[in-house]
């Protein structure tokens, strides 16, 4: 599978434009990191590959074809903030059972616990909450995961568990992920190649 | 060594915001049983007149003391009570079903909807309240049922403004778009997202509409618009009370008026309570 | 004699766990740490590990649910409540995390005046506006912004500029690196540098262990809500043989930049 943009471009209600003519295109199985200096449009660009956000031009491609938008997006994003992108009134159990019910290997690949599952999003500290995000992003539905900036609230330890995870779970389920991170050092060493905005 | 040790300046564990809540509620739904079930016990015999005790102050027998007629002032309070209790409910939950129906409406996306929804809560909140109500009352004929229309009809503004303004927000929340990724219809994201929001207020929305309802019942009633003199509605009481008043009667108006005031007390205490409660972020107080 | 005494401190929270009962949750615990003027002292951990709520006691910032133990001193003098009000923000300045923290409605002009009021050292003129926002190279018209038409480095450098004008000797930075690229990451730090270099003590709150070793002379490192490690910076070099805690070792190992390895037991 092949996820494409081309020629995208994006602008907030008339201003100057984020992004103008941006191509990109993750294959499936690889790991491309996106990176830039802050306010060049990383963010919208993930954002608008996973459809949470619609280009005012260019289009997003999926093997070739416009996504019809109907069913399960194969194209997933976990963001940096993810205590947003959780219901306040969900236990966290609920919460990553939402799209499919997780397997125990993928929980204990992530390093989610148990106990986790009986709180509320508020009551999980960010890495916490980040590592339940990508459990819950990570079905057997996903081809491409948006990863934008999703370790870098994690300690060292804690990043490296997770990338090797992903890199894992890329590799074993052919899942393209892009990589969207500031830090160089990380990019080299988990993307394939790096995109610079 | 001085320690800047704080400890919490809590007496028992239970005796909290939680708890005083919890209490509340207990209370309120005690009372509420306790009156609808002595009124319905009582029957029609509670209320027969009985010349040779006319006008007696509490007594043992008559803990309320009797009115004019010889009735007995307990029973009549306590039927007056649960008349309003019933009137105040099903008046609170028309409102709440008004306010959810035109708060859905006004968070549709359409313009056109949300801006008649709102000249619509502008109107009447903009209307003098008492005027509006006596003036509905009025127009329908007055009785029981003219008043709960009138109550409902005028109440429901406050609560549109709650629930459009949580579910616009809803809409732009991040899960729901994620939701929506995940590939669920918006019936399943209106029932499993916006509906565990929505539910709370529409709670707390009824439970402080409710005592509001019932002195707006005992109001109405009490200036002559409202329930029907031949039922023993609060507000009948306190109407007669008011004529006995010089002849040092004090019995007649002290009582109904502090039951009702007990129970209005009540219920805004419980949904005050309640509307703190129910935020989950709540749980750091 | 330093600036800042830490004794055996603890914060624990009052929450709720169901409707009625209240439990404590202990999220810091007997952390004793100094802070010496002149230094950049790091305190790192995993987010949830307690950093921003060693900042917020030392401020006097923590909810009203806080139960808080232990000792703090300042300059020698008991850090209570009262003294916590008195040095906030003349003595001791936080910067803190985000731009949400800025007040929306004020202009930056504005908000650093009122800095400069609260540590009762107000701005005289026009000039002394220009000069402190021309010290962070911002442009004079930024006096005249709104927060939120700010972008994080820029936000970043108005919350460093609210520090100098106030003057502090002890400024704690939560998350200095937050949301910014390498670029104004290095800015940002070098930045608190020259605040040591010139004599105050800085305490850097950071998940980011590599920007922070930049200018850091030693580092704490806490794990849920312990102190794991106090090690000298430059131990953090190479192979991190020279690390006195395990825990220390294994947090430089796994860095992407020392190959993301993993430290046998």
């Amino acid at each position: 599978m092949k996820l494409a943009a081309s020629s995208v471009g994006f602008s907030f209600n008339g201003q100057s434009p984020v992004l103008e003519g941006v191509d990109i295109e993750i294959d499936g199985g690889e790991i491309v990191g996106l990176t830039g200096k802050s306010g060049r449009g990383k963010s919208t660009l993930g954002k608008i590959l996973a459809r949470h956000l619609f280009p005012t031009a260019g289009k997003v491609l999926i093997d070739g074809a416009p996504y019809g938008g109907q069913g399960f997006n194969p194209v997933q994003l976990v963001h940096q903030t993810a205590v947003f992108a959780a219901n306040p009134r969900w236990k966290v159990g609920r919460i990553v059972s939402e799209a499919c019910t997780p397997d125990e290997g993928m929980c204990r690949t992530l390093g989610i616990r148990g106990e986790w599952l009986d709180h509320y999003p508020h009551e999980l500290s960010g890495g916490e909450l980040q590592r339940v995000a990508l459990l819950r992003s990570l079905t057997p539905k996903t081809r491409f995961l948006i990863a934008d900036e999703v370790t870098s609230m994690l300690d060292p330890i804690a990043q490296r568990e997770v990338w090797r995870a992903l890199i894992r779970i890329c590799a074993e389920r052919n899942i393209g992920i892009l990589a969207i991170s500031h830090d160089l050092a990380l990019l080299e060493k988990v993307a394939s190649r790096t995109v610079w905005l | 060594m001085t320690m800047a040790i704080e400890k919490p300046a809590v007496a028992a564990p239970w005796i909290n915001n939680a708890g005083m809540v919890v209490i509340g509620a207990w209370i309120a739904a005690l009372l509420l049983a306790a009156i609808v079930l002595a009124a319905w016990l009582t029957g029609p015999d509670g209320l027969t007149s009985n010349f040779s005790a006319r006008l007696q102050p509490p007594s043992w027998l008559h803990p309320f003391g009797t009115d004019m007629l010889g009735r007995d002032m307990l029973v009549r309070t306590v039927k007056g009570l649960a008349l309003s209790f019933q009137v105040g409910i099903v008046a609170a939950g028309i409102s709440v079903v008004i306010a959810t129906c035109l708060a859905v409406v006004a968070a549709s996306g359409y313009r056109l909807a949300d801006a008649i929804v709102s000249f619509l809560v502008d109107m009447t909140m903009g209307l003098p309240h008492l005027v509006l109500l006596i003036l509905i009352s009025f127009a329908l004929g007055g009785g029981t049922g003219a008043v709960i229309v009138a109550v409902a009809i005028t109440h429901w503004p406050r609560l549109t403004r709650i629930l459009r303004a949580e579910i616009l927000q809803l809409q732009n929340a991040e899960y729901v778009t994620v939701s929506r990724n995940f590939g669920n219809s918006r019936w399943f994201i209106a029932r499993h997202h916006f509906l565990p929001h929505l539910v709370p207020q529409m709670i707390v929305g009824f439970v402080l509409l409710f005592p509001h309802a019932i002195l707006h019942e005992a109001g109405l009633t009490f200036l002559g618009f409202g329930i029907e003199p031949s039922k023993p509605a609060i507000g009948i009481l306190l109407s007669e009370s008011m004529r006995s008043l010089t002849a040092g009667n004090w019995w007649l108006g002290l009582f109904p008026g502090l039951m009702l005031l007990v129970a209005v007390l009540c219920f805004d205490f419980v949904g005050n309570g309640l509307r703190t409660l129910t935020d989950p972020r709540g749980s750091q107080q | 004699m330093s600036l800042l005494a830490i004794e055996g401190l603890s914060v624990s929270f009052r929450r709720y766990r169901s409707p009625v009962r209240q439990v404590g949750v202990k999220c810091v615990s007997d952390i004793s740490l100094d802070v010496y003027p002149g230094e950049v002292l790091a305190l790192f951990g995993a987010s949830g590990a307690g950093k921003s709520l060693l900042a917020h006691a030392v401020m006097g910032l923590l909810p009203q649910n806080a139960i808080v133990g232990g000792v703090m001193r300042f300059e020698g003098r008991l850090l209570d409540r009262k003294e916590q009000a008195r040095m906030a923000g003349s003595r001791i300045a936080l910067i803190p995390q985000s731009v949400s923290h800025l007040d929306p409605l004020a202009t930056v002009g504005q908000q650093l005046r009122w800095a400069a009021r609260r540590a009762r050292r107000p701005m005289a003129s026009a000039g002394d506006m220009q000069r402190t926002l021309a010290r962070f190279d911002l442009e004079p018209g930024v006096s005249r912004a709104f927060p939120h038409m700010l972008s994080g480095g820029m936000a970043r450098r108005i919350m460093l500029a609210m520090t100098t004008v106030c003057q502090a000797d002890l400024i704690i930075a939560d998350e200095p690196s937050n949301g910014l690229d390498a670029e104004n990451t290095a800015i940002v730090f070098r930045w608190l540098k020259s605040f040591a270099e010139a004599g105050k003590s800085v305490i850097v709150i950071s998940h980011d262990l590599a920007a922070t070793l930049q200018i850091a002379d030693r580092v704490i490192i806490l794990r849920d809500g312990y102190v794991a490690a106090h090690e000298h910076a430059d131990a953090f070099d190479g192979d991190g043989k020279r690390l006195l805690a395990p825990y220390a070792r294994s947090v430089w190992k796994a860095l992407p930049q020392n190959g993301f390895a993993e430290v046998e037991a």
